[in-house]
Parts: structure tokens; C-alpha cells; sequence
């Protein structure tokens, strides 16, 4: 199915090579996983499978890549993947079309065939992914594991023997992972084999048949899934936990609604009371909302996608004003527009947040405002080591990985001394390394006297940093 | 995410009934009717008939703010022309005609935007538009466009948000604080659409096949003969109908 032979790639005008003498095969219903740290060279291999490292990046390729007897290099990527589906970290950026039915037809179009065929095979493939009954929805009203669903219809849709998936579960909550793994597991049976790139190793325990750890472009270890049970290899590999139990059962509840309202909890350090809000000619979201929030707590928001997770956080900022209910530092109502200056909020893609051009002005520019000019430079070169930024501070922000970029934002948060820090989605993306290190940046906010609301589905994350959790429930927005 | 660019369009009025090709059609008569008519009266039978479509949508609140807009936009306009005019009085001369034509065009075209964007939604535009079997050239990258319009929003709101949390001084600060962040998400999102579009198959997209267009329908027949009429009428008016002498102002 797939088969690699002494093959090494170099980026158009790198020095280096990205990934070297690399042999491997894949036989037809086989599931392979790949991991290793971020720049390791994974993405490298599943372009090289795909044909987009030669055809549309250039670069130069040795060695020999056959995907279903194919040569990657004597076919377009466009021919090739009518054998080859490639899944993307975040399906959305590779729809084109608006509606579910139309991103299953669309490549069949483009392909040439007929309307019966396309009828047919886009039939088949929602039949079997079971969002037959979603043809006709828009795409981006879906939830996140919907829309994995959606891109993985419309790969199979064009019948291909091998799939390419990159880190497929990193926006997905645990219950869409586990509905994943259920899929892949049928395909699997069904002959189609598997090359999966994952930061993220639990789900893959009882799917993956072999394992590949890369770095610095190399192949430095293979074997079935039970060698990432040794601590030690994935300490050096900077590899995720390979068991994660499911934390959101153990971890404890946070104040209930009537502890909240309690009298010791009215003038806590950083809370929300009887919060009614709805957006505009929409169904109420929640209707008496109340918490309360202790210096150093790390507390995860758990609730499933829609619950109101968000909406909660840009309350508690004050990017949306509550109907009625107030939120309060220390006992006193802050009006929402004063409320940017007690919290500050690291998004998902915290490229968003980094405007400067460098890291040290990136900081200097978030402690405008906050901490004395004269402090400024003390205050960043300190910040700067805090958070292991000091080697990067001359680079432009947006040349950064996506686990520094995260880093640079938590720092420019905590530069600005907030009362309640809120980080969405934190460690998308991220290694077991860049995990431990955007841990432990956590752990020296809540130190420093700030509490933090994580919003995350990353169960190993939620496991290692956080102390409570508040969970929302559907509908009604009140707590377990 | 929104769907949209507008939500909560009313598909019953007769406006959101019509076909996406000939409310494009009559966008197109319209934009060239108030480019090559100078007269006030022609153009107020476009901007007439405008109205009459754009109120079609039943959206009048959104429709009112965007008029007032337009009145800002001429206020400040007359304001700057006054200012000029106050220091080289020889180069400004103020009459009713030459104020009120391009106001009147101004209107025409807001009109036209919003009957076609209060009674279109995203996803129509996008399907006539594969559908029509347009050159690839022209069809992928209007699709592109069309799709990733909702994308380029969401990611506006968020770095908006971003902007709001840690406020920017100046105009520097607003440049950077919404165009750089901007800036990157765009070439990153272009990127990865483009190797999307790659693995689609996007360099076979000459051969589609699919669905094809249906006809038009006969309120579009209707309503592009009316244009039409409406179209030679305004020029009509123009090159016979009543002339007006400049008042001076």
C-alpha cells in the first residue's frame, strides 16, 4: 500500500535536510502511527506521501515512495489522491463549499464524474460516516466532530485505499475522539490502511499496529503501540502520556451555585453572580449563572460544544454584557468595559494576540499601560526568562512554532498582572514537551495570584495542571 | 460560525425569490444605469426603482442605517468640498446639480448591494456560481472568495476581541493590532487552501461535471424585461427629458 525506501527530503532552500533515509512500509488495512516532537518532520512525510513535498512545496526527494504502486513524483498530487485521502488538523481550512452535500461532490466534480456516480458514492460515503441525514446543512454550523466526519466522507467519497491523517483528534472533545477511533477501527476492517501523524497517542491504542518515533527527521524507534508505555523513551522523545484517564470523573466540583451565593463566597477574589444572558433573538444561554473563583485556582470548563463554554468566557472579560447578574473582584461589581484590565485571554490560535515585530516587543507592548515605563525593561527581560523566551527574543511572532506562540501569549497575559487569566483550547497542537512547558507557564500564573479557567478537551492537560472543574450543563448553563 | 453574511434572510418576499444570475443582472444594469447617467431625474427613476427592490427584502431597519451612512458620507463630503472651497473659493463652484448626482449614485448602488445581499444567501451565490460552468480561472477563485467570506469574518471578530483585551494606541496600534494578525491568518489560510484545493483535485477542475443550471424562471424574465425597460427609459429621460441649469447655491 505504502512504501518507503531510503528516502530523505530538503525544503527548497534549507540547509538541512527535513527527514532522512526513512524506509517503512504499510500493508493494506495496517494502521501506522507516527509521532515525535513539533518540527520533527511528520507533516514532511505525510507530504512526501501525498506528493505535495515535491509537486507543490519543490525541494529535492531521494530514495524511492510508492502509495498503492504509484510514485509520487511521476503523478500530480491531484491523481494521486484518487489513492491517497489526506485529512487535515482542522477539516474547516479544506472545505470549499458551504453545504455538507456539496463538500462530498465538490472533488468528485472537479475530477470529472458523472452526476450518477457522484449521487452514489456521495450516498455511500455519509452512509457510512452516518451524516446521511446532514447533506444538506451548512458546513460551518456543525460541530467539530461533525466536521471531521464531513472531511473524512468527502476523502472516501473518492475511494481511496490509503488515508493520510494529521493529528485528526486535536480539536475533537473526548466523545467525538471516541466516535473517531470507532470509524477509523471500521475502515480498518475494510481494508483501507492507516498513516496517522498524532501528538496525541491515547485514542490510538487499540487501532495503531505499528509506531514510528521520528526525530530530527530520523526514524529513532519502531514497534507495536506497547513500547509507548516506557516512560523514559517518551520523556526523551518529548512524547504525550500513552494512557489518559478520564479526569473530568475525578477531578473536584467547584463551588455549587449556592455555595457561590453564600456569604464568604459574595466578596471572593474573582467571581460571577446570577449571570442571565441570550444573544440577540436567541434562546437564553443561561439564566443565573454564579461562581466564584480563588486565587491559584486552575479550573477546567467542561461542557459539551454549544453548552455556552465561550459565551461564559467572554462574559467573564467583558467582550458581551450579561442582562442582568454582575461579575466582581474582591466583592465589587465591575462594569464589563473595566473588565480587560483584572483578565486577560490566550486564544486557541494565539496568533491572533501577537502583533509586534519581536518577541521583546511583543512584551514590551503588553506591559504598556500595566507596569511603569521605567519597569518596562526589567519586567520583560524577567518575563522573558520566566518563560523560557530569552533565545527567541529578537524573532518576529509570527515566525514562532505553535507551541512558542502560545508560550509568548501566556507571557504577555501574565506581564499584565490579570486577576482571572482564561486559555482556550491552550495545547492544541502541542508535544508532550511544549504540553509540560505551557503546564508549568500555567502553574506560575496561578502562583503569581491569578486564577485561570482552562476550556480544553485535552483530557492529559486536564489532568496535570488543573484543580477543579466547573462543568456546564446543556441547555440550562447551571452547574453539576 | 455564520452561514451568512446575513442572517435570518426572509425567503418568502418576492426579491428572495428571484434567481441569484438575475439579481447579479440587475446589479450590473444598475451600477452601469448610475455610472453613464448624469441627469438628476434619470437617476432618480433608477434610484426609484432601487428602492423599491432593496425595500423588497424586508430588512427596513438595516436598510435605514444604511442610509444613514450615506447622508454621513455627503455631509462630510459637502464638508471638505466647503472647506477647499473656502480657501480657493475660484476652484469650488456649488450648484444643486453636481451635489446632488453623485449622492444619488451613492444611493443606486447601496440600494442594489443590500436587495442582493438581504435576499441572497451565501450559499446560492456559491451554487449558480459552480454551476454556471464559468472558466476555472474565474469559478475557484470567486468560490474561494465567496466560501472563506463567513472564515474571514470569524477570524475578524476574534482578533477584534484579541484588539479589545489589550487596546491598542493610535492608528499605529489599530494597524497592528487587526491588519498584522490579519495579514498572517490570511496567508496561512491561503496556503493551506491551496494545498487543499491541490489534493481535491483542483488542477482537473476543467473537465467538472455535476449538477448543471437550471433556467431561469419567469419572475426573472420579468423582472429582467422591466430592467431593461427601466434601463432605456432613464436614458431616455436623459437626452430628452427636461435639462437642469446649475443653481448656484
Amino acid at each position: 500500500m505504502l512504501q518507503m525506501s531510503s528516502v530523505s527530503y530538503s525544503y527548497p532552500h534549507a540547509a538541512d535536510l527535513a527527514v532522512r533515509d526513512i524506509t517503512l512500509s504499510l500493508a493494506p488495512g495496517e494502521v501506522m502511527l507516527c509521532t515525535g516532537r513539533s518540527g520533527c518532520g511528520k507533516s514532511t512525510l505525510t507530504r512526501l506521501v501525498n506528493g505535495l513535498a515535491h509537486h507543490y512545496l519543490g525541494g529535492t526527494v531521494q530514495g524511492q515512495v510508492l502509495v498503492d504502486g504509484q510514485d509520487p513524483l511521476h503523478i500530480s498530487p491531484a491523481e494521486l489522491a484518487r489513492h491517497v485521502g489526506t485529512l487535515f488538523q482542522d477539516p474547516e481550512r479544506q472545505f470549499f463549499a458551504l453545504t455538507v452535500g456539496d463538500e462530498l461532490a465538490l472533488s468528485l466534480q472537479w475530477r470529472g464524474w458523472s452526476a450518477d456516480d457522484i449521487r452514489q458514492s456521495v450516498d455511500e460515503s455519509a452512509r457510512l460516516l452516518g451524516i446521511e441525514d446532514m447533506l444538506s446543512h451548512t458546513i460551518l454550523g456543525v460541530s467539530e466532530g461533525q466536521k471531521q466526519k464531513v472531511a473524512l466522507a468527502s476523502l472516501l467519497a473518492a475511494r481511496p485505499k490509503l488515508l493520510v491523517l494529521d493529528e485528526p483528534t486535536a480539536n475533537l472533545d473526548p466523545e467525538s475522539t471516541a466516535e473517531l477511533t470507532q470509524i477509523l477501527a471500521e475502515l480498518k476492517k475494510q481494508g483501507i490502511g492507516m498513516f496517522i501523524v498524532d501528538h496525541r497517542l491515547h485514542w490510538l491504542r487499540d487501532l495503531a499496529d505499528s509506531v514510528l518515533i521520528l526525530e530530527n527527521g530520523r526514524i529513532m524507534a519502531r514497534g507495536d503501540f506497547s513500547m509507548l508505555d516506557d516512560a523514559e523513551l517518551r520523556v526523551k522523545y518529548g512524547l504525550r502520556a500513552a494512557t489518559v484517564d478520564d479526569p473530568r470523573t475525578t477531578l473536584p466540583d467547584m463551588y455549587t451555585k449556592q455555595e457561590a451565593k453564600s456569604p464568604d463566597r459574595e466578596t471572593a477574589f474573582f467571581s460571577c453572580h446570577d449571570l442571565v444572558f441570550a444573544y440577540p433573538k436567541g434562546k437564553p444561554v443561561f439564566s443565573g449563572e454564579s461562581h466564584s473563583f480563588n486565587p491559584g485556582d486552575i479550573i477546567a470548563l467542561i461542557g459539551e460544544n454549544g453548552v455556552g463554554k465561550t459565551t461564559l468566557a467572554r462574559l467573564l472579560t467583558g467582550l458581551e454584557r450579561p442582562q442582568e447578574g454582575s461579575v466582581q473582584i474582591g466583592g465589587n461589581a465591575v462594569k464589563p468595559k473595566r473588565l480587560s484590565r483584572h483578565v486577560q485571554v490566550v486564544l486557541q490560535n494565539a496568533g491572533h494576540q501577537l502583533r509586534m515585530k519581536s518577541v521583546m516587543s511583543e512584551l514590551e507592548d503588553a506591559a504598556e499601560g500595566v507596569i511603569p515605563k521605567e519597569d518596562h525593561a526589567t519586567a520583560v527581560q524577567s518575563c522573558m526568562k520566566t518563560y523560557a523566551l530569552d533565545q527567541l527574543a529578537k524573532r518576529h511572532p509570527q515566525s514562532l512554532s505553535g507551541g512558542e506562540k502560545q508560550r509568548l501569549a501566556v507571557a504577555c497575559a501574565a506581564i499584565r498582572q490579570p486577576d482571572m487569566l482564561i486559555l482556550d483550547e491552550p495545547t492544541s497542537g502541542l508535544d508532550g514537551e511544549n504540553m509540560q512547558r505551557m503546564a508549568e507557564s500555567m502553574r506560575r500564573v496561578a502562583a503569581g495570584g491569578a486564577c485561570l479557567l482552562v476550556i480544553s478537551h485535552d483530557l492529559e492537560l486536564i489532568q496535570h495542571v488543573c484543580t477543579g472543574k466547573i462543568v456546564l450543563q446543556k441547555n440550562t448553563g447551571d452547574i453539576a | 460560525m455564520r452561514a451568512s453574511l446575513f442572517t435570518n434572510i426572509n425567503t418568502e418576499t418576492f426579491v428572495a425569490g428571484l434567481d441569484v444570475r438575475a439579481k447579479l443582472l440587475i446589479c450590473i444594469a444598475g451600477s452601469v444605469a448610475s455610472i453613464i447617467l448624469s441627469s438628476p431625474l434619470s437617476l432618480g427613476l433608477i434610484l426609484g426603482l432601487s428602492t423599491i427592490l432593496a425595500f423588497g427584502a424586508a430588512r427596513p431597519g438595516t436598510i435605514m442605517k444604511a442610509y444613514c451612512f450615506g447622508l454621513l458620507m455627503m455631509f462630510i463630503a459637502m464638508g471638505c468640498t466647503a472647506l477647499i472651497g473656502l480657501a480657493v473659493p475660484s476652484l469650488m463652484r456649488w450648484n444643486f446639480v453636481s451635489l446632488t448626482v453623485p449622492f444619488l449614485r451613492m444611493l443606486v448602488s447601496i440600494n442594489l448591494l443590500l436587495m442582493l445581499a438581504l435576499s441572497t444567501p451565501v450559499q446560492e451565490l456559491f451554487n449558480r456560481l459552480r454551476m454556471a460552468r464559468l472558466p476555472t480561472w474565474l469559478q475557484i477563485p470567486l468560490s474561494v472568495a465567496i466560501r472563506f467570506i463567513p472564515t474571514f469574518l470569524e477570524d475578524c471578530a476574534q482578533i477584534r476581541d484579541a484588539a479589545r483585551l489589550r487596546p491598542s494606541r493610535g492608528l499605529t496600534g489599530l494597524w497592528r493590532g487587526m491588519v498584522v494578525p490579519l495579514l498572517f491568518r490570511v496567508l496561512y489560510s491561503a496556503d493551506d487552501l491551496a494545498m487543499a484545493a491541490e489534493l481535491k483535485g483542483i488542477s482537473t477542475a476543467g473537465q467538472a461535471g455535476g449538477e448543471a443550471l437550471p433556467g431561469l424562471g419567469q419572475r426573472d424574465f420579468v423582472m429582467l424585461t422591466l430592467t431593461v425597460v427601466a434601463f432605456c427609459a432613464a436614458i431616455a429621460l436623459q437626452h430628452f427629458g427636461p435639462r437642469f441649469t446649475p443653481l448656484p447655491m
